[in-house]
């Protein structure tokens, strides 16, 4: 579809085996400073020994509200940030030792607000084309040509490439971001609440893009979401995190039929349902989550939890795979089902 | 909310400026309002500055400097928006429960329509500065009659979406303000439109139901040339539906 660009990025490695994507043990701390030296006084626990692999051509959904994390996961992905322990593999390699470029052309990311993620002053088509310059891929005219066709794959006039950001509605400039993310034919996207800043009128015609680009391209996608409805709508494997942790991670079918963790039911429970006919009074979840400097002992998610005992404060639960790769870390799910076997492995 | 004024002097100063309350009085009632919304220690959180409570604190605080004078009317503009969603059902019960017990209404300004159908009574749909349909909210969430508000709710994904279908969409782009439709606003993304709604903006009107809508499809399409369905230029379906 594209225009053939030459010396372009080394071809990929055949459908290998193994997952494409490898997050193992991965933390990351932020220091907080304070005092007139600003020395640190603490640590902000953004994510806490998370692990998980992403198949080829899956989409996984990662949920949980603001604060937990799943951002700072997205961005240790694409090593925007350095994770403070453990590593990322992708296609096998640690991401630590590809070079700029390989990265670039294996892993793009989509923002969520597609006002601020552009600069206003560039003109789009030189932002989507920035990429490719940076990276030394092509001839200033393959770059244009590669920059047009991309464009119209976006459902974007590729007479507009002189334009500037604030010509474009916000559906299209998140199109003008999936086109950057899109340039360098990248194998995994990660989309970072990509729709949630949109009109409601808008944000179905940018996910049905996402789907279609999917099949044209063979992506990859990481989900960033607190949209359970949408989340449902596009990925095949979900996690839900919670502080930092992962609470749950199953196949979209089996998770939305039987959540295990009470705080993905909370979640579940707490979405408005656009129909006044399913209108109920919820067992709302009491409270908020505590803060992620001091995270709570044991179970984070404990303080909150109605099914909270003892052991929970205490000792923190496992991510265990309860058959059907059904990951849960929960005590209170470990005594009621019991067959569960905490492994090395992760989901 | 003023940054440099504490939880306490921001119900204060409503109450001493419509009630002219004195000091003693005010701390009582921005007490009693904290413990209205549900704030934890509220003679502690008395002293604590916006940034000190989290967003779902300042949310609720937000709502009680709004209720200290019992107002009649409480205009909520996307009032959980901005909140998580756990936190999001326990501000929605809040103002609902804060609503049946004043007796005071509640003007709900939002673009979640799952919102709108967890509380509102009556629901007013508006497009590019008119309001298209008015219901009671069976009505409208039940049987939408403008092609605006079917198509909107049609294009929410929703937990019972098939994953294997394609979302339905509503295509192009809200109307630019300063360059608005000469007929209907909503005629150039409309699926049902006809000749009439290019040349005249359709009136609001009421059906025998007893809703409000403003479409030329109601009571009845217009017959002959008028009531022919429109004929659109190719690009600018191609570029309304992503190309794709």
């Amino acid at each position: 579809m594209l225009p053939a660009v030459s010396r372009q990025a080394p071809p990929r490695r055949g459908a290998a085996n193994g997952p494409l994507l490898t997050v193992r043990h991965v933390t990351k701390h932020f220091p907080v400073r304070g005092g007139v030296l600003l020395r640190t006084i603490g640590h902000i626990h953004a994510v806490d020994d998370v692990s998980f692999e992403v198949e080829r051509g899956e989409n996984l959904g990662l949920v949980g509200e603001s604060g937990c994390g799943k951002t700072t996961i997205g961005r240790v992905i694409l090593r925007i940030y350095p994770p403070t322990a453990g590593a990322v593999f992708f296609d096998g390699r640690d991401i630590a030792s590809l070079s700029r470029r390989e990265l670039a052309t294996k892993m793009q990311i989509i923002f969520q607000d597609p006002y601020g993620s552009l600069n206003p002053r560039v003109t789009v088509g030189s932002s989507i084309g920035e990429s490719m310059e940076i990276n030394k891929i092509g001839t200033r005219q393959e770059r244009m040509d590669r920059v047009r066709a991309i464009m119209e794959v976006v459902g974007l006039y590729s007479q507009y490439a002189q334009r500037y950001p604030h010509e474009f509605s916000g559906g299209q400039r998140q199109r003008v971001g999936l086109a950057r993310a899109l340039v360098l034919h990248p194998e995994l996207i990660v989309c970072d609440e990509p729709v949630s800043a949109l009109d409601v009128s808008i944000q179905s015609q940018i996910l049905n893009l996402l789907k279609d680009l999917q099949g044209e391209f063979g992506l990859t996608y990481l989900f960033i979401s607190h949209n359970l409805a949408v989340v449902k709508y596009v990925c095949s494997r979900v996690a839900v995190m919670y502080l930092g942790k992962l609470a749950e991670v199953a196949g979209v079918d089996e998770l939305f039929r039987m959540p295990l963790h009470p705080y993905t039911q909370a979640l579940m429970a707490a979405i408005p349902v656009p129909d006044p006919r399913q209108r109920r009074d919820r067992d709302e979840v009491q409270g908020e989550p505590p803060s992620s400097t001091r995270p709570p002992s044991g179970c984070r998610f404990h303080t909150r939890c109605p099914l909270a005992q003892d052991v929970c404060r205490e000792a923190e639960p496992v991510l265990t795979n309860y058959g059907h790769d059904h990951w849960v870390a929960c005590h209170a799910v470990d005594q009621r089902l019991g067959r569960g076997t905490p492994s090395v492995s992760s989901p | 909310m003023n940054p440099v004024l504490t939880a306490g002097d921001q119900i204060g100063e409503i109450v001493r400026t419509h009630w002219h309350y004195r000091r003693r009085d005010r701390v009582r009632r921005a007490i009693e309002m904290l413990r209205n919304v549900g704030i934890p220690q509220p003679e502690q959180r008395l002293k604590a500055y916006p940034h000190e409570l989290s967003g779902g604190m300042r949310q609720r605080l937000m709502i009680g400097i709004a209720l200290a004078c019992e107002p009649q009317l409480l205009l909520a503009d996307e009032p959980v928006t901005a909140v998580d969603v756990t936190i999001q059902s326990q501000i929605l019960r809040l103002i609902k429960r804060l609503r049946d017990r004043t007796g005071m209404a509640l003007l709900l300004i939002t673009h979640d329509l799952g919102v709108v159908a967890e509380v509102a009574d009556d629901v007013a749909m508006m497009y590019a500065g008119q309001i298209v349909e008015q219901a009671d909210v069976h009505t409208l969430f039940v049987t939408p009659k403008h092609p605006y508000t079917k198509g909107l709710l049609d294009s929410i994904p929703t937990l019972a979406t098939d994953r294997r279908q394609r979302l339905s969409v509503i295509r192009g782009t809200v109307p630019h303000m300063l360059r608005l439709p000469k007929g209907c606003l909503f005629e150039p993304r409309c699926p049902f439109a006809m000749n009439v709604c290019r040349d005249l903006r359709p009136e609001i009107q009421r059906l025998d139901d007893g809703r409000v809508v403003r479409c030329h499809l109601y009571p009845e399409p217009p017959s002959g040339r008028a009531g022919e369905p429109v004929v659109r230029s190719e690009p600018e379906v191609r570029l309304a539906t992503g190309g794709v």
